[in-house]
């Protein structure tokens, strides 16, 4: 008895199923699908323009703006991270004497490990000395296979 | 509970002893009683899977975060001894979850990798919003994998590193190794990877100049959500959600089921939003481009020749996958320039590769096997 409703289900399946994915791959499908994105986001669009302009007359900040503000932190964080790429490049090349203040590290890590040292020499980055030091016994023991202590971001 | 009961009834034996005799009785009440166990241990599971109790647990393998960059994370999977070089960096699609290659303990990919004596790595790009809408290819091919891949590098000794991509990150592996020659990398694996897209389902495609605009998928964040990303998975099969709700009620009185069923599900209804930048770049470069096809990749403004990936290839296809069919990725190991390059076909679907009986038993040794032939193992 348990298994009569399935059976007539997969029945039902099979018949029903190749058709919808017929249908949902149909050009006339596609071009629904296409019209009723444009519609929804110009809806969305609009509705985000009203209530924006609603609350800022009463001089409320909008949900657009709090994106838009995360939007410019994220591109000055890309900037950052290409200016500290630029450096460390900089800082590859020269060579490890002539670098003050590396403690001739910089050139013989790699590239991901760059930041960090460079970090190490502003006063900025607490933990960097550390992290650093930690980095160089990984590279020493590949094989380790400890819990990490911190991880290392770049 | 048996439908009959043994019972033991006492009689006097012929010479007056006492002996004992068992003889099969019905349980009249024994139907009842089955009907009655089995009712409540659906009504028990039915209840902890709405009220989320005892949710089955996904992703167990211990592992620690040995990097990150923005919302992009480097894992190491802890184990005693691995003994195959290089390691192995997994990198993941941008549209689903990582917790797939290590869906439960027994069910797990990861845990089977480590279990082998590799040394696993996981690169996981994290839920993308706001900070990751501008997100392009090269963001990900010429920043955070370069990167990703130096660290494991450094971590497993300088003995370079085996990169192997699932789906979209396969789409990632191939556009970086083509365009880093020179970088430390060992050994290549692709796993249902797209590359020919006018063999693509029309579902998956139907986004650019003769479909959907990609501007109008996109929300406020800039990036395409993850239910759209959901829809389109779904209408490629539109009955199967439904018949995984046939399947969970008809098995809800296996606990065992249950927790594979919540498992799966948990990672299929629970897609990730994909950078707007990168869907319209991936629109523009293969969907109307078919870019690995035609040879017109163009990143960070140089050209990429699939030609350049000079590294010992494998690229394993499902053959029953429908998501990414075997027809769009067939003869990609003619494309790369290896000299060693294998095509592998397997039996199984676009996750059934790495979940279930069938990759624990076929697909799953198959990679394993390639992969070992073509590393080091330390005595």
């Amino acid at each position: 008895m348990a298994k009569q409703w399935r059976e007539i289900y997969n029945e039902w399946e099979k018949a029903v199923a190749p058709g919808l994915q017929q249908f949902a791959a149909s050009d006339g499908f596609r071009d629904f699908m296409a019209a009723s994105a444009k519609v929804s986001s110009a809806f969305a669009a609009e509705f985000e323009r009203t209530s924006r302009r609603w609350l800022h007359f009463w001089n409320l900040p909008a949900a657009t703006d709090v994106r838009k503000l995360r939007q410019q932190v994220a591109a000055v964080d890309r900037e950052l991270k290409g200016l500290k790429n630029l450096v460390f490049d900089v800082v590859a090349v020269v060579p490890a004497e002539a670098a003050p203040a590396t403690n001739g590290k910089a050139s013989a890590v790699s590239k991901p490990a760059a930041p960090k040292a460079t970090a190490s020499k502003t006063s900025t980055s607490k933990t960097s000395a550390s992290k650093a030091t930690a980095s160089k016994a990984t590279a020493k023991k590949p094989a380790a296979q400890k819990p990490a202590a911190a991880v290392e971001k770049s | 509970m048996s439908a009959t009961t043994l019972v033991k009834p006492k009689a006097a034996g012929a010479n007056g002893e006492s002996s004992e005799r068992t003889a099969e009785v019905p349980n009249p009440l024994a139907p009842f009683s089955e009907m009655w166990e089995t009712g409540m241990r659906r009504w028990w599971n039915l209840t902890r899977h709405v009220m989320g109790i005892d949710r089955a647990p996904v992703g167990q393998t211990p592992r620690d975060a040995v990097w990150s960059n923005g919302k992009a994370v480097l894992y190491r999977y802890r184990s005693e001894n691995p003994t195959v070089r290089p390691p192995l960096l997994l990198v993941m699609s941008l549209v689903s979850r990582s917790f797939i290659l290590d869906l439960q303990p027994g069910n797990s990919f990861i845990e089977r990798l480590v279990a082998e004596g590799f040394d696993v790595f996981l690169l996981d790009w994290g839920v993308p919003d706001e900070e990751e809408a501008n997100n392009t290819l090269e963001t990900y091919c010429d920043e955070l994998l370069p990167q990703a891949v130096a660290k494991v590098n450094q971590m497993g000794g300088d003995n370079g590193v085996t990169v192997f991509g699932y789906c979209y990150g396969g789409l990632l592996t191939l556009l970086y190794a083509a365009g880093h020659p020179d970088d430390p990398i060992r050994n290549v694996v692709v796993m249902a990877t797209p590359v020919d897209f006018t063999k693509m389902p029309t579902v998956m495609t139907g986004v650019g100049s003769d479909g959907i605009d990609p501007a109008h998928l996109m929300d406020a964040s800039g990036n395409v959500p993850a239910e759209s990303v959901r829809a389109s998975f779904t209408l490629l099969t539109p009955t199967s959600d439904l018949s995984t709700v046939m399947d969970f009620w008809e098995h809800l009185d296996d606990d065992k089921f249950l927790s594979s069923y919540q498992a799966m599900t948990s990672w299929t209804r629970n897609h990730i939003p994909f950078p707007g930048a990168t869907m319209v770049q991936t629109v523009e470069m293969f969907i109307e481009g078919n870019g690995f096809m035609t040879g017109d990749l163009m990143l960070g403004g140089r050209k990429l020749d699939l030609a350049d990936i000079k590294a010992p290839f494998l690229n394993v296809i499902a053959e029953r996958d429908h998501i990414v069919p075997p027809e769009s990725t067939y003869g990609l190991d003619k494309l790369v320039g290896s000299k060693d390059a294998t095509e592998m076909r397997l039996p199984a679907g676009h996750v059934g590769l790495i979940v279930g009986n069938g990759a624990r038993k076929r697909s799953i040794p198959s990679m394993i096997g390639w992969m070992v032939e073509h590393s080091d193992i330390a005595k």
